[in-house]
């Protein structure tokens, strides 16, 4: 799975949530997309569902939950996609 | 957390069941009446591993799944709505440690929670703030390693006698909301008991006060900043099941004394069950209990997998199972006539615990509106 794979899943799974089914890459979808409270809870249970990964503590900041890049570049990261250099 | 079968259920029910029999059934209608849970009964409570009890093994929980942790819910909610509660708020903070805190957090608070027989109480309803948790005026205001609260926290549950509290304020640097875990005896928290509720009785609610008090910056719970209120909304994506499991307690309970009395009521000759009206009357307590339980299942299995659509199925269970209680209560006082409306039959205390699970972890109109915006959505993007 490369980095635009799960840009891609992302995107389709806000588009299909969300009022503001156009959103670029750094829209912020708690300010833009309408998202709710309970929203932000779901989004974490689909990442780990979807994507195999354990989102710990530190990794629920708003930064990296807030835009479809962010996501993608969280996603990456702990699948372990992303090298030092930030390079996916 | 392991899903179990059929046999280790079964063997849960028993277990709970023997418990509420015991420590609950017995002494409900005294708990009610002295709008408190004594002590004896919190410590067996805490023995038997019922606070917590979904955290791992590991951790000093049970590791119960989510058919279990239902079971646990209804069993002690037939026994007694207002110890069920206790669970639930016990529960809600148990689950934020879990999953929003540190790793740090969830060493210091996790053995005194889970194993030591401390009570957590979840803080965060206010004077102007209930189901608009947006509103909340509570601040916490970054002072170098620390956080000062100010603020009040209204309806809290079990604050007469909670050890800790999770605090929900607004974060003065971010607008956000954060938790915070406020031990009982910190400088600067003033507890008051609340008294006179209509239901749930026992549950030993208070008001807290926050006047200048001083938390280190390592009672946080969670991220810095974390998105959409999320340490409000995933304590209480659980407690939203457990009070739709203690809700199809109270409609499983009033339709079993229903059907009893229906049987040993003789009128005009016959047992008032034979007369079609009231035989009506127990179909439908029958029916909506068994159908507030099904949509129970379908919310822990769904939870029990980790699908972001238990969100949306815990929303329902809730919704339709408190809606339930209501009625069956409601009719259960019916059937039972003048009796139903004195304090010596369980379901006039049914009744107005009943009452009480339509408003707690969610009202029914804040029910409504969720479910009626994701399945507008669910609609849009045509999934089934």
């Amino acid at each position: 799975m490369t980095s635009d794979d799960i840009n891609g899943q992302v995107r389709g799974f806000l588009a299909g949530h969300l009022a503001n089914p156009d959103l670029t890459d750094q829209d912020d979808i708690f300010v833009t997309g309408g998202a709710s409270s309970l929203f932000a809870m779901e989004l974490v249970m689909y990442i780990e569902s979807t994507f195999e990964v354990e989102l710990d503590d530190e990794d629920l900041e708003r930064d990296n939950l807030a835009t479809i890049g962010a996501i993608t570049a969280l996603v990456a990261t702990k699948r372990g996609l992303v090298t030092e250099s930030g390079d996916a | 957390m392991t899903t179990r079968g059929d046999a280790a259920l079964g063997e849960f029910r028993e277990e709970f069941t023997e418990f509420a029999d015991r420590h609950l059934v017995p002494r409900a209608a005294e708990f009610d009446r002295e709008e408190r849970i004594p002590a004896d009964v919190v410590a067996a409570v805490v023995g038997a591993g019922y606070l917590g009890s979904q955290a791992p093994v590991e951790r000093g929980g049970r590791g119960l799944d989510m058919a279990s942790y239902g079971a646990l819910h209804e069993a002690i909610g037939k026994g007694c709505s207002s110890v069920r509660s206790l669970l639930t708020v016990h529960d809600m903070v148990v689950e934020a440690v879990l999953k929003l805190g540190s790793k740090r957090l969830r060493d210091q608070w996790l053995p005194a929670l889970l194993t030591e027989g401390k009570i957590a109480a979840f803080a965060l309803s206010e004077p102007q703030a209930g189901s608009d948790a947006a509103s909340i005026r509570t601040v916490a205001k970054p002072d170098g390693d620390n956080y000062v609260l100010r603020g009040t926290k209204r309806w809290i549950s079990f604050a007469q006698i909670a050890d800790v509290f999770l605090v929900i304020a607004r974060l003065d640097e971010s607008g956000e909301l954060g938790g915070f875990l406020v031990p009982r005896d910190t400088a600067g928290l003033e507890v008051q008991p609340i008294s006179g509720m209509m239901g749930l009785r026992a549950s030993m609610l208070g008001s807290l006060t926050f006047d200048h008090c001083r938390v280190p910056g390592e009672a946080r719970v969670g991220a810095r900043s974390m998105p959409g209120a999320l340490i409000a909304a995933t304590p209480l994506h659980l407690g939203r099941f457990g009070v739709a499991w203690g809700s199809v307690a109270i409609a499983q309970a009033s339709m079993e004394a229903s059907f009893r009395y229906a049987e040993s009521r003789e009128q005009f000759g016959k047992p008032i069950g034979d007369h079609q009206l009231i035989a009506r009357k127990l179909t439908d307590m029958a029916v909506e209990t068994e159908a507030a339980r099904l949509l129970c299942v379908r919310a822990g299995e769904l939870r029990d997998t980790a699908s972001p659509e238990a969100i949306g199925a815990t929303l329902m269970a809730k919704y339709h199972a408190s809606r339930t209680a209501v009625a069956v209560a409601s009719d259960a006082v019916q059937v039972h006539g003048a009796i139903g409306v004195h304090s010596a039959a369980p379901v006039e205390r049914w009744f107005r615990d009943a009452r009480i699970m339509e408003i707690i972890e969610g009202s029914t109109e804040i029910q409504q509106l969720m479910i009626a915006r994701r399945e507008r959505a669910r609609l849009q993007r045509g999934a089934s």
